[in-house]
């Protein structure tokens, strides 16, 4: 696996040796770099979407408002309070892929063959966190989920989807706006890319926060669609001049990272492709607010939360029955994301 | 919330024929417990029934996952 311009597992790869030949200690001294910096990657590339955490359960929608009355000398308004919080939990999980790595496995596979089947382990435990954050992204509904793993084990979580019209309560706005919680959703519809449909996907998320910068993801098959629309404003190509006449973005677009890059300006929100979208669905969120999505590590031992081996005898880490990585991700910040679905006229979740 | 506030109300509270020119002090006050009561009831918003209409797997659900009518098939 590539890491910038240089490659921790380069060395490995070269060796045609057997792992036990070239031995196991130095083989696993290379494989942990690259384990490591895999795990560190992650983390990073979650950023603000993904928060990573150990509890199991938050307290949600909590801001309200009060209301003032008028009254004379002997006037006395009833008693009001803020609505209750929202509990939002988070699943925990365990996802492992089974190696069996036995000493006879070491003996008759060189360190290549072995780099190679770690390089196709840090490419699906990848995947797989992707898989998740996109599965916690597009299914509007609310899920109950037994927590096996948790501590105490085997209570019934309530996973939340983004705001879904559930009648549960919801924070004001930064302007005291108030939102109806049995209508107001974050799962919007159109059967095709208009700009009140992407305007719609950028004030649902904006009107949530005082600050931040609104961000769509899209898929690269959407690309030619949103370039389409009128009012978009396309980053320019470096190998073009600006014209000086003219307003144009100065932020340049990234011409080589064909599915990972921002794209331009819709209105206040910036544009981006990304490889794990889904054609004809939008993702919007506010960068500079807290992350709508929640990653949940075990709480005992948050470290298992990172792939690694699972092995029986720490002396020899390399001969381990399972890769595994226990985490599980779930919608946090509920108003804080919202996913435009522009190829049907209700919102119809993609299949993942 | 509103059933319990309209128990709680005394005879002086009582709504008063419109030929009343002048509202006493205790009829005021139960114009503003009576508004401020409205706002406590929008606030205490209790229901719990999920709305929404999704299509999740090929089936109209909502916010729950739980099966609903379509509109379009009727």
């Amino acid at each position: 696996m590539a890491y910038g311009t240089l490659s921790s597992l380069d060395t490995l790869l070269s060796i045609r040796q057997s792992v036990l030949q070239f031995g196991e200690d130095r083989a696993w001294e290379s494989i942990q770099i690259a384990l490591d910096a895999h795990n560190a990657q992650l983390a990073d590339m979650l950023g603000s979407l993904v928060e990573r955490t150990t509890d199991t359960r938050r307290a949600y929608g909590t801001g309200d408002t009060k209301t003032f009355d008028e009254v004379d000398q002997y006037g006395q308004p009833d008693v009001q309070k803020i609505t209750a919080g929202i509990a939002v939990d988070f699943p925990l999980r365990r996802y492992v892929n089974n190696v069996q790595w036995t000493r006879q496995w070491l003996m008759t596979n060189s360190v290549a063959q072995m780099v190679a089947e770690i390089n196709a382990i840090l490419d699906g435990d990848r995947q797989n966190v992707i898989k998740q954050i996109k599965r916690a992204i597009f299914n509007p509904t609310n899920t109950s989920f037994v927590d096996r793993l948790g501590n105490p084990a085997n209570i019934t979580l309530n996973l939340k989807a983004f705001l879904n019209a559930d009648s549960a309560a919801v924070p004001v706005g930064p302007n005291g706006e108030t939102f109806d919680g049995t209508t107001h959703t974050h799962y919007l519809a159109n059967a095709t890319l208009t700009t009140a449909a992407a305007t719609s996907l950028i004030v649902a998320v904006q009107e949530h926060a005082n600050t931040g910068i609104p961000q769509i993801f899209i898929s690269s098959a959407d690309e030619a669609a949103w370039r389409a629309l009128s009012g978009f404003q396309a980053y320019i190509d470096p190998r073009m001049t600006l014209n000086a006449n003219a307003n144009q973005p100065f932020i340049r677009s990234n011409i080589s990272n064909i599915y990972n890059r921002a794209i331009g300006l819709y209105g206040n929100a910036q544009i981006s492709i990304k490889p794990w979208m889904v054609a004809g669905y939008a993702f919007g969120y506010i960068e500079g607010q807290p992350a709508p999505l929640a990653m949940r590590l075990p709480q005992l031992n948050p470290d298992l939360g990172d792939l690694q081996p699972v092995f029986d005898d720490e002396r020899y880490p390399l001969r381990s029955r399972t890769w595994e990585r226990q985490m599980g991700v779930s919608v946090w910040q509920r108003q804080l994301g919202a996913v435009l679905d522009f190829g049907h006229s209700s919102y119809t979740a993609p299949s993942i | 919330m509103a059933d319990d506030s309209k128990q709680d109300q005394t005879p002086d509270e009582q709504p008063q024929p419109t030929d009343v020119p002048q509202q006493t002090p205790a009829q005021q006050a139960s114009q503003a417990f009576a508004e401020s009561a409205a706002a406590a009831e929008r606030l205490h918003l209790t229901t719990t029934v999920p709305g929404g209409k999704y299509v999740v797997d090929g089936q109209t659900v909502n916010a729950n996952g739980e099966p609903v009518a379509d509109d379009k098939k009727k």
